[in-house]
């Protein structure tokens, strides 16, 4: 088994999400099955590459950037599925489709990450678990940010049971994830929380969403409040993800990969 | 603006802790949720100066974080005092004991060389045995194993002898020199030391650099007692344990690659983390149970 192979299996794997993600919309038990059974009958198709993989390898895929890409997919994925089957939030299925195969879409198309090595910083059992479950709840939390938009928008929709129930699971994620840093950092770096930048923001994203539900607790109809702490937390979460590059206060941090060459 | 460490070492910062577990309880019948909103944007308003401010700064270590930090602690207890939940209870004894623990916390970077034990003002002292950096095919290092020896240097009783002042030391190397064969011993050509402590501990605080060169005398006495090196290796995002102590891998001549003469390592000390620990696990049920329920 070769990278050659990942398109057959991401071409099947694609098929049974998206089929998964349409019949998601349909009403009734019977369609409620087919897609828990097109979900997963996706994802094992997609495990079976990664484990065919692992055995030709004779190694865990865990070295390149472009073996971590396989297992953003395969979890995203896995989170989908499990959140649909729990609270059977229709449109969740589409959205980590989207991202599962945003990702095997970059390893088929930009092959020269499968050989783009993992510097020894990054070779932890803690990577793709923290990226994975950060990557999920940024999903869902980016839901949430959409809802709160049509609801100040239009303030006739009655978004905020749908924002409540996603928020919960994001922010759970979210703080799974943090938690998960913490305890990779005491490893890598001598503490749990040491605030660098890329911690320093997570927390104010973090803080920001226990915020909405501790304002959601005491005001639970000021909806006009709650949707802008939605959209402020989620301004807060895009410095923390991506926009902390642009931050001069974050230049020193132990986050940048890209120039943090040493051990 | 930063808050004396040393000043709040233990058992000050437990006193500390248990006024705001106090505070807490003897103002929980006041509580109302409107402390909880001004605590948490005080909070959330600290960590965005902390947030655009240059990292080396250190915000969180100056009186105004500490402070309202404090308030978020007495603000959450009270709470927790009237409504426990498990999530709120792991978030502030992580907080609580990150808050206090630090302290009590020392970080030292030591330069350990390959062919003596380094001159360490901790309990032990380490020698770069064997380097090994392993490369991908396209030459990028792949990992970094460096084994060291470890050496207790603090065996029982010679705490008098340890607390020579500097002048003592010098006279001691000088006939150390004189008479010493033991390699171990010879720490008269020592290279420059990268030993830095952002913050020591109250107990290696006491202890001068050097000190565990003694006179003759003594230093006899002890190579008898003193325990074999231990040897271990040190790997990025394996650090090892020893003493009450972690050590982890930090740099080395990369120029030289296996050849380095030296590896710098960071030892920490954190008697707190336990709970700190705890207080993590605690907020990770906590997290997953407001998932699955």
């Amino acid at each position: 088994m070769t990278w050659d192979h990942l398109i057959y299996f991401a071409v099947a794997a694609a098929f049974c999400w998206i089929t998964g993600s349409v019949t998601s919309f349909f009403k009734g038990q019977k369609a409620f099955y087919w897609t828990v059974f097109l979900y997963a009958a996706g994802i094992v198709i997609y495990g079976s590459f990664i484990a065919a993989f692992w055995i030709s390898l004779k190694r865990p895929p865990l070295v390149t950037m472009g073996e971590t890409r396989l297992w953003y997919s395969l979890f995203l994925t896995l989170a989908g599925l499990i959140t649909y089957m729990r609270w059977k939030y229709k449109w969740i299925l589409s959205l980590t489709s989207i991202m599962a195969l945003v990702f095997i879409l970059i390893n088929i198309f930009r092959p020269e990450i499968h050989n783009r090595v993992l510097m020894p910083a990054l070779q932890s059992i803690w990577f793709i678990p923290h990226v994975t479950v950060y990557m999920f709840s940024y999903a869902l939390l980016a839901c949430t940010f959409l809802l709160a938009l049509a609801g100040l928008i239009r303030p006739s929709l009655n978004v905020l049971p749908a924002i409540d129930k996603l928020c919960r699971a994001g922010l759970s994620f979210f703080t799974v994830g943090m938690l998960l840093g913490a305890l990779w950092a005491k490893q890598a770096w001598g503490d749990y929380w040491s605030w660098d930048p890329k911690e320093t923001w997570a927390a104010i994203t973090w803080l920001l969403y226990v915020f909405y539900f501790h304002l959601k607790s005491i005001h639970p109809k000021a909806n006009k409040y709650l949707y802008i702490s939605l959209i402020v937390a989620f301004l807060a979460l895009q410095i923390c993800w991506y926009g902390l590059q642009y931050l001069p206060s974050a230049r020193g941090s132990m986050h940048n990969y890209a120039l943090n060459m040493k051990p | 603006m930063t808050v004396s460490l040393h000043l709040f070492a233990f058992p000050v910062n437990l006193i500390v802790g248990l006024c705001i577990v106090f505070l807490g309880w003897k103002f929980r019948k006041m509580y109302r949720e409107t402390y909880m909103t001004i605590a948490l944007l005080l909070f959330i308003a600290v960590s965005l100066v902390q947030g655009f401010m240059p990292v080396h700064i250190a915000f969180t270590r100056t009186w105004p974080f500490v402070a309202v930090l404090s308030v978020f602690l007495i603000v959450l207890s009270s709470r927790l005092f009237l409504k426990f939940s498990l999530a709120g209870f792991g978030l502030w004894l992580a907080l609580w004991a990150g808050m206090l623990g630090t302290a009590d916390a020392s970080v030292t970077h030591v330069m350990v060389p390959r062919n003596e034990y380094a001159r360490t003002s901790l309990p032990f002292t380490l020698r770069l045995e064997n380097f090994k950096v392993t490369r991908y095919v396209t030459g990028e290092p792949m990992e970094y194993r460096a084994e060291v020896s470890l050496q207790d240097i603090n065996p029982a009783g010679d705490l008098p002898s340890r607390m020579s002042l500097p002048a003592e030391q010098e006279e001691a190397r000088a006939e150390n020199r004189d008479d010493s064969g033991d390699r171990r011993e010879n720490v008269a050509e020592r290279r420059e030391e990268a030993q830095e402590s952002r913050h020591e501990a109250p107990e290696s605080r006491h202890e001068a650099p050097g000190s565990r060169e003694k006179d003759p005398g003594s230093r006899e006495k002890d190579s008898g007692q003193r325990k074999n090196p231990v040897l271990k290796t040190l790997r990025v995002n394996h650090p090892v344990h020893f003493k009450g102590h972690q050590v982890y891998l930090m740099d080395y001549d990369a120029e030289k690659g296996d050849l380095t003469d030296y590896c710098i390592v960071m030892v920490t000390r954190q008697p707190w983390r336990w709970l700190i620990f705890a207080g993590i696990l605690l907020l990770l049920a906590g997290a997953l149970k407001t998932f699955f329920t």
